[in-house]
């Protein structure tokens, strides 16, 4: 059995090895806030459409300037942040529009508004010089639409009005200067598909300090939005934390170690345990993976003082007077079973949709392996000619801590977890208060959420995270779905069609353009519309005939969706996609507009999804943490078989005792203190499941030497707290909520431990 | 969902319009410029509260050879607004107030009976600009654009703010004496010029009864109601539009 381990230990070195030859170099570790997202749609055209069109908007950020010279700010926020690398400024404006009006002219002559269609349609006499007699007097209104095509091109205005009909249906705010108050505002474009952290921050760093200089140099105020600030400011958070926790638990484990140990010898093999464990983690995480999450290295400091224990006991046990052939066996046997627990106690991380958690899960059970293989396979080398540790001092402190739990009768005892079990349960029955608000995952900085939200009131027209996806089927085009759902819309008293806008506004169905051009030929033709506005202002017929000539040529021209989206995609998100031969385009919402209803009707109309991110995913993360709940009973039920199954001993079961009695406290103690539970909480308890059940096994497997044994787990389980204790401080909430679940858990494993082992000591007696 | 650059696109609407309405202040307030001495065209604008005028105005399109020829009067009240109506060949007045609402009415249209209110950012927007040169507010045009006088009856103006230089490329003023005219053209970027002649120019006494004296330069009464309570008006035709 042995040599299987070491030659499992040999082939885990040489993968850490190949890894850190080749892959070092491009070592990437994830920020996606995305990532720790749940994934709110079931099947998986959905998600590909939603992951499409988030990834676009998390590369855009916005700066908004204002002030007096609000105008010359942006230039020169702009002139100066595209000069930095991985960063673009968005088409401006006039670039915007001119693309749009290039891609338009040709198809102009299918295209129609509502209005001008009816007017075409209608049965009015003398239709043409009506026509004729509005387009005159509409050139000379000082009120009238712009003409973004030329005379020649446009006389009446029509396509002009067309294009402009569809901009101002799109957006109402724009940039805005008052007699002393200028407003603009400048969008920028990440180039970069996944930035490492170090670049992210030296991007922002620069940015940041662009932003102070122009401040400075035209007195105005400039305002930020977008995900890479936030983003960015998660990753340096955690960063930062990571290196505190990091820190400081290694710090703070090392001096433990080297005053009980008496030499720096024995310290060497749980830092290998852990170097090998976190390097083996890495390795094997960002191969599946392709990459880290910063989660994943803030949960994986934890790993710490789990990975630790293993050489803690293996070195105490070892080191022990009194050890011998007997004792490495049931020690051996320990390790075993408490390794199992623990897997099992992490693997069940992976059952959840968060992908952050699976990761987490991975590296955690990676992590532990390959630690545990550590102490197995090199143990024996390193506690040759060990000293024996300071166990005279280590006695007197757990006999002190331990004494008033010797008052424990076994009906006491018995009578404190049943009591436990029942508060505890009667809690988790009476459903104590939780959240499950998925905005729990970050800590953004009051000032970074206040920016965001007021860019969002100056330039946002559309519902933030609330949008109608539609998806093709064989045989009902994006365009039949659109307008079914738009006649449904009609039908409604709250809502109006034009509360709804997408590519599809841009582009009538082939049909329609076909109708449109029939319908647009009376104006052409000789004597038609153009011909009578050509006489009244006294203009040489040329530009008519030039016309008509355009007209019959542009017969066989169509617009279809895939190529307006194309012709768009360096300007708008992708509004429009393709995949596994499935069209599918998104319908924005605008601000204001009665949501309350749409969920029903995307029920009504096939083919079409009312997505609202913030509800989804907080449903999702309800139906996760009862999942986990779930998970967790299940967890401790393949524990309590496996313990049986180990000790052939239906009283085996007694050892999950711990575990449960801890989770019952914590249940008690957050419903005593007010804490919502959210799915952190809960996924903290299979740790506290896994600690608690290494304490018993080590109190059952070596009860033979009872003091050594409260004395390894008194160690292991005060390392294991300074460094889950250390992730209660955490400033990120679901961090913090881990490390608190996991501080007063283990306490209480710890002291349920102690407990146990009198009372298994008395029944043997 | 944000739309940047779909707002952006909605910035060339209001830009084009910029231009429009430049035509407009512009005309105004080069129109009173009274004085025979002026330092510089620019400085020679005063600032009188109340005054009306007539123009004449051609506006030449980049593909058009002919030219649009409009003409019309307007009236001015520094404490209100404006009142610009073009007579010939359209009928259509515009009431551009320091108020929130502006207020349109365009003859020979099936709307032509009542005033409609002009509630987009865009209006508003004109309204203040408008407004701001009309009242010769020299701080303010110094602002908004660059100046340059080739002699003490020629300035030109370039926008500083490069989103007006989207619509507009250049503002040429030329201040005749005598007779007293003002020529205004425009260049616009897109290549559409517009000439304005102002002439006629009646600088009013500031009185008491501001209304009397729109009423007196013959603008209805409508408009004149509009003028000097916007909001009145705007809760007026929200009534009757529900009606």
């Amino acid at each position: 059995m042995l040599n299987a381990f070491k030659t499992a230990f040999a082939l885990c070195i040489a993968f850490i090895i190949y890894f850190l030859v080749t892959q070092v170099s491009h070592l990437s570790i994830d920020t996606s806030l995305k990532d720790l997202a749940p994934q709110f749609a079931n099947d998986a055209d959905t998600r590909f459409a939603v992951d499409h069109v988030s990834t676009s908007l998390e590369k855009r950020f916005v700066l908004l300037a204002e002030g007096k010279q609000a105008t010359n700010a942006v230039l020169t926020l702009s002139k100066q942040i595209n000069a930095l690398d991985n960063v673009q400024v968005a088409p401006d404006s006039s670039q915007v529009l001119e693309r749009v009006l290039a891609f338009y002219k040709p198809y102009r002559f299918h295209l129609l508004s509502e209005a001008q269609r009816q007017q075409l349609q209608g049965n009015t006499p003398n239709l043409q010089t009506l026509i004729a007699n509005e387009a005159h007097q509409k050139i000379f209104q000082i009120t009238a639409s712009p003409r973004l095509l030329n005379f020649d091109e446009d006389p009446l205005g029509w396509q002009s009005d067309f294009l402009l009909s569809r901009l101002s249906g799109l957006s109402q705010s724009s940039a805005t200067t008052t007699n002393t108050l200028q407003t603009h505002y400048v969008v920028f474009n990440l180039q970069a598909e996944k930035p490492s952290l170090p670049s992210q921050q030296s991007l922002l760093k620069s940015i940041n300090q662009v932003i102070a200089d122009t401040q400075k140099e035209f007195d105005v105020s400039i305002k930020r939005s977008g995900v890479f600030f936030f983003a960015t400011e998660a990753a340096s958070q955690s960063k930062s934390e990571i290196s505190f926790i990091t820190s400081i638990s290694m710090v703070a484990v090392f001096t433990l170690l080297v005053l009980i140990f008496r030499n720096i010898g024995p310290v060497i093999l749980p830092f290998i345990s852990i170097a090998l464990g976190v390097s083996f983690a890495m390795a094997v995480t960002h191969s599946v993976f392709g990459a880290i999450h910063v989660l994943t290295i803030v949960f994986g400091a934890s790993l710490i003082g789990v990975v630790i224990d293993y050489s803690l006991h293996f070195f105490y046990h070892k080191s022990s007077e009194l050890s011998s052939h007997k004792n490495h066996r049931h020690l051996l046997n320990a390790l075993l079973l408490s390794l199992t627990t623990s897997l099992i106690g992490y693997a069940a991380l992976s059952m959840s949709d968060l992908s952050a958690l699976k990761k987490v899960a991975l590296f955690s059970c990676c992590g532990l392996f390959m630690a545990w293989l550590s102490v197995v396979c090199l143990g024996d080398y390193m506690t040759k000619n060990m000293r024996a540790p300071r166990q005279q001092l280590l006695h007197a402190f757990v006999s002190t801590l331990s004494q008033p739990l010797k008052a424990f009768s076994a009906k006491t005892a018995a009578a404190t977890f049943f009591g436990l079990v029942l508060c505890g349960a009667g809690i988790a029955l009476l459903k104590p208060p939780t959240s499950d608000d998925p905005r729990l995952f970050f800590n953004a900085s009051d000032s970074l959420l206040a920016q965001e939200a007021y860019v969002s009131t100056r330039i946002s027209d559309f519902e933030p995270g609330r949008y109608i996806l539609l998806k093709s089927t064989p045989d009902r085009s994006l365009q039949d779905i659109s307008n079914e759902f738009l006649q449904t819309i009609d039908r409604q008293t709250d809502l109006k069609p034009e509360h709804f806008v997408s590519l599809l506004n841009w582009v009538p169905s082939r049909s329609s353009q076909q109708a449109n051009y029939n319908l647009l030929e009376s104006i052409y033709l000789p004597n038609g519309a153009i011909e009578q506005l050509l006489s009244k202002l006294g203009a040489d017929n040329a530009i008519a005939l030039a016309l008509r000539k355009s007209y019959h040529n542009a017969k066989s021209q169509s617009l279809d969706l895939a190529t307006t989206a194309k012709a768009f995609e360096t300007i708008l998100p992708p509004l429009w996609l393709e995949h596994n031969n499935q069209e599918m385009a998104f319908i924005l919402i605008r601000k204001g507009t009665d949501t309350r209803q749409l969920h029903s009707i995307a029920e009504q109309v096939p083919g079409l999804d009312y997505m609202n991110t913030l509800a989804a995913a907080t449903s999702v993360l309800k139906e996760q943490r009862q999942s986990a709940s779930t998970l967790l009973l299940l967890a401790y039920l393949l524990v309590a078989g496996l313990l049986v199954f180990r000790f052939k001993r239906l009283s085996a079961i007694w050892m999950i005792s711990i575990p449960i009695a801890s989770t019952s406290i914590l249940l008690i103690g957050f419903f005593l203190t007010g804490n919502t539970l959210n799915l952190f909480h809960t996924m903290a308890l299979f740790l506290v499941l896994g600690l608690g059940m290494d304490y018993s096994i080590f109190v059952k497997e070596m009860r033979e030497n009872v003091s050594i044994t409260h004395q390894s787990i008194f160690l292991s389980a005060i390392t294991s707290l300074l460094s889950f204790g250390l992730l209660a401080v955490s400033s990120i909430p679901v961090v913090s909520a881990f490390g608190i679940t996991l501080l007063i858990g283990n306490l209480s494993n710890l002291i349920g431990a102690f407990i146990y082992s009198e009372q298994l000591s008395y029944y043997e007696q | 969902m944000k739309q940047y650059c779909f707002s952006l696109l909605a910035q060339i609407r209001e830009a084009i319009q910029i231009g429009i309405v430049f035509s407009l202040s512009l005309v105004a307030s080069t129109a009173l410029s009274q004085t025979n001495h002026p330092v510089s065209a620019l400085d020679s604008l005063p600032k009188h509260c109340h005054f009306s005028a007539k123009f004449d105005q051609k506006k030449t399109l980049k593909s058009l050879p002919v030219p649009l020829k409009s003409t019309g009067k307007m009236f001015f009240s520094c404490h209100a607004g404006l009142i610009w109506e073009t007579q010939t060949p359209i009928q259509e007045s515009l009431i551009l107030t320091r108020s929130e609402y502006q207020f349109k009415q365009q003859a020979e249209s099936p709307k032509s009976t009542r005033l409609e209110v002009l509630d987009s950012i865009e209006s508003r927007f004109l309204s203040r600009l408008l407004i701001g040169l009309m009242s010769a507010d020299k701080h303010y045009i110094e602002q908004t654009f660059n100046t340059s006088s080739f002699s003490t009856t020629e300035v030109s103006l370039t926008p500083k703010d490069s989103f007006i230089q989207k619509a507009i490329k250049e503002i040429q003023i030329t201040h005749h004496f005598s007779p007293e005219k003002l020529s205004i053209s425009i260049h616009h970027t897109d290549g559409t010029l517009v000439n304005i002649d102002t002439h006629h120019v009646t600088v009013l006494q500031d009185q008491d009864t501001h209304m009397q004296q729109c009423l007196d330069t013959g603008s209805p009464e409508q408009h004149c109601l509009a003028l000097f309570d916007p909001a009145k008006m705007a809760i007026l035709l929200n009534e009757n539009s529900g009606n």
